[in-house]
């Protein structure tokens, strides 16, 4: 039996993952992978193979993944709006997948526990996210998003967040 | 010859462009994916749904909103039908076998043994990394199927290596050769079926694309449509 590979990398202990970053891959697997080839232009042109590889890398790095139902929702919304109902199926198929092996966890947060002002100005989704964080403060979360908007709210906020284009394509 | 060949070129059919675009084409780039999986014994089967994911039956390989264009393409290309069939049926005779040795391996007692002992020595290595700066491997506990259902699944589709993200990707590393050695499918019903949809799947992509060269001559179509230069050209050769 081999001993695990020595990574020489600090882990970190939580990453809150926003819509966007599962969206790209569940469309990487749904456009290469299930040849849904209508997907292709939704797909963000810098998410390539290396592109994949190093969001697995970064997503390895933490100890624990996590999520907003809102989350799932948006999710539901941008397949029932953006993509063709006979590959519903697969494409909850592939996002269950996702989740399972990469034992994503959910948590819900409420409307009423959100302050108005920032779901008024960014959305509930947003809002669920940035108040996850806040919650879990003391494990030094990490909010991943392809979202500029939540980005700088999330630097406001004093939060740490990454984009995902910085980690698909490192330095 | 040139001159020969030109004056047979018959006229162009929107109806088999449509079948080209809509439904050859994706046939085939479908098959040359399931070729490429099958050839590394990978069927993509997940223990979830007892199906493989990537290995679809023919008629969902085609988008929803053409699925009409298949029917028609079926209705004029008859002996297409039965070649579908044939694919299809064989990918039910792998995902049969395949839930077949998933359910027989989860009965072995040896296997339960080896991977109770296999969570136990991981849960145990994962609580106490051997040194603070390495990476802690994620607990597995509440793995949801189970480790044994995975590994199961791991086993089924000849996996050697996963994406960094998922939970067992330590886990994998360190006993996947353990496990290949004493539980590979090698004498289950799975290897036969899945060498039998590799001929079948490589045979119709092969039929697939001869047919398209036929109907390419036949009706003067490229298999992929140039788009025009100048739209007015579209309407006036659709006239």
């Amino acid at each position: 039996m081999k001993p695990y590979p020595p990574f020489g990398v600090r882990q970190r202990d939580l990453l809150i993952i926003d819509t966007g970053p599962i969206r790209e891959l569940v469309l990487f697997h749904a456009v290469h992978d299930l040849g849904f080839q209508s997907l292709s232009p939704q797909l963000s042109p810098y998410f390539n193979g290396s592109a994949h590889e190093h969001l697995s890398n970064f997503l390895g790095l933490f100890r624990e993944r996590t999520t907003s139902a809102s989350v799932v929702a948006e999710l539901h919304r941008w397949i029932r709006d953006h993509t063709d109902p006979s590959g519903h199926r697969q494409l909850w198929e592939r996002i269950y997948h996702e989740f399972r092996n990469m034992g994503m966890n959910e948590e819900v947060i409420k409307l009423l526990d959100m302050p108005i002002d920032v779901v008024a100005g960014h959305g509930p989704v947003d809002a669920s996210l940035l108040e996850l964080a806040k919650r879990h403060l003391n494990r030094n979360p990490v909010i991943l998003t392809l979202d500029s908007h939540l980005h700088a709210e999330c630097l406001k906020a004093q939060i740490r967040s990454d984009l995902l284009i910085q980690v698909c394509h490192p330095g | 010859m040139a001159m020969a060949s030109a004056s047979k070129l018959g006229r162009y059919s929107q109806r088999v462009g449509a079948w080209m675009v809509s439904v050859v084409n994706p046939a085939i780039d479908s098959l040359r994916r399931e070729a490429e999986l099958l050839a590394k014994g990978n069927i993509s089967w997940r223990y979830f749904s007892k199906q493989c994911e990537y290995i679809r039956p023919i008629r969902q390989y085609i988008e929803g909103n053409y699925r009409p264009n298949y029917d028609d393409f079926l209705a004029d290309n008859p002996r297409f039908r039965k070649k579908f069939e044939e694919h299809d049926s064989a990918l039910l005779k792998i995902e049969d076998a395949a839930s077949k040795f998933a359910a027989a391996l989860l009965h072995d007692p040896n296997f339960k043994f080896q991977a109770d002992r296999a969570m136990k020595e991981y849960a145990s290595e994962s609580a106490y990394p051997l040194h603070s700066s390495e990476l802690r491997p994620p607990s597995l506990d509440g793995m949801n199927p189970g480790l044994p259902e995975t590994i199961a699944e791991y086993l089924i589709n000849n996996v050697e290596s996963l994406p960094r993200h998922y939970m067992t990707y330590n886990f994998w590393e360190r006993y996947r050769e353990h496990f290949v050695h004493v539980f590979k499918p090698q004498k289950s019903a799975l290897p036969r079926a899945v060498k039998q949809l590799e001929g079948i799947s490589n045979s119709l992509k092969a039929a697939l694309e001869r047919h398209r060269l036929n109907l390419c001559r036949q009706y003067d179509i490229p298999p992929v449509p140039i788009p025009s230069r100048n739209p007015i050209d579209d309407v006036l050769s659709h006239r």
